[in-house]
């Protein structure tokens, strides 16, 4: 009978933190241990006490990878709570937001999470020496679905700097917000939109 | 000469500072050209989990006793340690709601269940072990990022704003979310860095970036209560971010007194 194990404390390229364990005994797998050691920071016990204003902001930072999903979600939850109904518009950008990051976070699954296995390498940076052509693609992939998330997609016509070529500032003066500044009013905040 | 060894680390956290060095897409492969990484769990196989760092990232809370053990066998292997983010540097979300013993939060997400969770009070990774440098925001700026990495690389310290983010705010034009829109806005006495972010989009700065060197309370107290805002009301709002710290600085006298008189905490 032939035994063999195969241990991985730490997973690699992956998002969170977990180890795994198997156990094989004549080319059959007899157990497996999927150990998540992740952290808990019971963000749900966290909300309570606060202003509906700031769950976006605290809910969005459950996971970076997903930021603008639990921020919809968060936001559509709390709609669903008010009865609020929002505009095309809004309804629009947020399609938009989560395409962006849909984008991104392929991208970065693809070239930098998943393809390095497909290449024996340890990461994409070794992937970049074999590769260079195809993973700077993969990186302008990556960083096309931050811009969309971010506002700062290029636009030639209106903005002839590269956004990273500027500072922090200028990075985010092109905003999705109409106009960049002060369009949201304290006194009104939920308008005749709700249903 | 070799490259300096790099290790890139996470404790409790939603890893938004390891990603956003991923997201220094223009930048990410001349840094490898530059250093060797050789331990970063989240973006590499194979780490090599031992051999002594040059410079070493934390990113996130120390939330459970894996976590703080972790951390100090990263300490014990590394010549520069340097914080990453508001978490690692103050605490972050997850330590806002310290008072509370984890057992209660525990119960309150999990219910009966859940009771084999390795977990205890979150604090920042500084609170722990020395570190040569910190660098908050939530997550961290890029260009700040980039801009301390060279630093480092280059034996030298990086220059950083010292200034709050209303300073920031100002040069950007916006019109004052506490003076034209009576909102509580933590801008006074948060760290600059960001570009004035969230007031440049209409919607008050919640404090992510930590606060700024020797904040003003007395003077913003005045500011907010100057425009009918309670002092309770921003201590609530800036009780999101770096929790700790603002209540060594003087909130939970506040709130104290707040719940004294009967209202909510
Ligand atoms: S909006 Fe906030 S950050 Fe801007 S000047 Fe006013 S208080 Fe400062
Ligand atoms: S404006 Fe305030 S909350 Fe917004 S990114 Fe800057 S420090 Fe963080």
């Amino acid at each position: 009978m032939s035994k063999r194990t195969l241990s991985i404390p730490h997973l690699g390229r992956v998002e969170g933190h977990g180890g795994i364990y198997v156990r094989i005994e004549d080319d059959e797998v007899r157990e497996v241990n999927l150990e998540v050691y992740e952290g808990s920071r019971y963000y749900e016990a966290l909300l309570r006490g606060k202003h509906v204003d700031d769950v976006q902001g605290i809910i969005t930072r459950v996971c970076a990878i997903c930021s603008a999903s639990h921020t919809v979600a968060a936001l559509m939850a709390l709609e669903d709570a008010l009865g609020i109904t929002v505009s095309t518009r809004t309804h629009t950008l947020r399609g938009l937001l989560l395409l962006g990051s849909t984008i991104e976070s392929h991208a970065l699954h693809i070239f930098a999470l998943a393809l390095p296995d497909f290449f024996h390498v340890p990461s994409v940076l070794e992937l970049a020496a074999s590769h260079p052509r195809e993973v700077t693609f993969g990186l302008k992939l990556k960083q096309l679905g931050n811009r969309i998330q971010e506002g700062s997609v290029d636009v030639p016509s209106t903005r002839s700097t590269r956004a990273s070529e500027g500072s922090a500032a200028s990075r985010t003066s092109a905003s999705c917000a109409p106009s960049g500044r002060n369009w949201r009013r304290r006194s009104n905040p939920w308008p005749a939109r709700s249903s | 000469m070799s490259a300096p060894k790099v290790g890139i680390f996470g404790l409790t956290g939603c890893a938004g500072d390891q990603l956003q060095i991923l997201n220094c897409e223009d930048e990410l492969l001349r840094i490898a050209e530059r250093v060797e990484i050789v331990d970063w769990v989240m973006a590499r196989s194979q780490n090599d989990s031992n051999t002594p760092l040059d410079v070493a990232f934390v990113e996130g809370v120390v939330a459970t006793e894996r976590d703080l053990a972790y951390l100090k066998s990263i300490r014990a292997r590394s010549r520069t340690l340097v914080a990453l983010g508001t978490c690692a540097v103050w605490g972050g979300l997850p330590a806002m709601r310290n008072e509370l013993p984890r057992e209660v939060l525990r119960r309150e997400v999990y219910a009966g269940g859940a009771e084999f969770l390795d977990t205890r009070e979150a604090r920042p990774a500084t609170d722990f072990v020395p570190f040569e440098f910190r660098l908050p925001g939530c997550p961290i700026e890029r260009h700040e990022f980039l801009r301390l990495l060279n630093a480092i690389l280059c034996g030298g310290k990086p220059e950083f704003l010292n200034v709050p983010v209303c300073w920031e705010c100002k040069t950007r034009e916006n019109l004052c979310r506490v003076v034209h829109y009576k909102e509580v806005c933590c801008g006074a006495m948060t760290r600059a860095g960001c570009g004035a972010r969230c007031p440049s989009h209409g919607v008050p700065c919640a404090g992510c970036r930590g606060p700024v060197e020797e904040p003003n309370y007395d003077a913003n107290i005045t500011m907010f209560q100057d425009r009918g805002i309670s002092w309770v009301e921003i201590a609530r709002k800036m009780e999101a971010f770096s929790a700790p710290v603002w209540m060594k600085l003087g909130l939970e006298r506040e709130h104290a007194r707040e719940r004294a008189r009967g209202g909510r905490s």
